[in-house]
């Protein structure tokens, strides 16, 4: 069950859960004291993506 | 006679030498790069998400440097990602109160970004600022 943190979310939380469980899956060991970097792809053919390759989750912008 | 003038004059003579003596071409080139780091602004607000004891980050932004940590300031409301040669782009994050105490709690974060066409997964360090 992915559980999202943000204030009044109102993106793609099928995207989100996708991205964090396909990351979660992958095996990642939390005691590792390492960096870990892998990559994936397919997020892109998400129906509900906008179109941006990028895991963009339909988060409001904000200028700081 | 002579020979103390062939001397005077042969010492001169090194002396302007050794003083004209051009740099060295193996020498360093000139330091002309800023060693400023760079803040950059993340307009996007990132999505942070717990999954089977993970802390996970999606942020629509492409790092140009390896992210190196993660910082929350629960005060200003936002998230600071540092990359490894010192640049920091800051992102504008508004979480739910209620996970405030577990977030304090996490060390780890698996950070999603942008690479080209793909997505890249960076397990970094993750601190909270409360």
């Amino acid at each position: 069950m992915v559980t999202i943190l943000n204030k009044g979310f109102n993106g793609n939380a099928n995207l989100v859960q996708d991205i964090v469980q396909r990351v979660v899956s992958d095996g990642l060991s939390s005691n590792s004291e390492t960096g870990y970097t892998a990559q994936f792809s397919g997020l892109e053919n998400s129906s509900t993506d906008s179109g941006a390759s990028a895991p963009s989750v339909g988060v409001p912008r904000h200028e700081l | 006679m002579g020979f103390i003038l062939n001397f005077f004059k042969t010492l001169f003579k090194n002396k302007r030498a050794s003083e004209t003596v051009e740099p060295s071409s193996s020498a360093p080139p000139a330091f002309e790069e800023s060693s400023v780091p760079h803040q950059g602004i993340i307009a996007e607000e990132p999505v942070l998400a717990f999954e089977d004891g993970f802390l996970v980050m999606i942020v629509n932004h492409r790092f140009p440097n390896i992210p190196s940590w993660v910082e929350w300031d629960s005060e200003r409301q936002v998230i600071a990602i540092t990359q490894m040669n010192g640049d920091m782009d800051e992102a504008k994050i508004s979480l739910k109160e209620e996970y405030y105490e577990q977030l304090a709690k996490e060390n780890k974060i698996l950070l999603v970004s942008n690479d080209n066409d793909q997505a890249t997964v960076h397990f970094v360090s993750f601190i909270a600022r409360r």
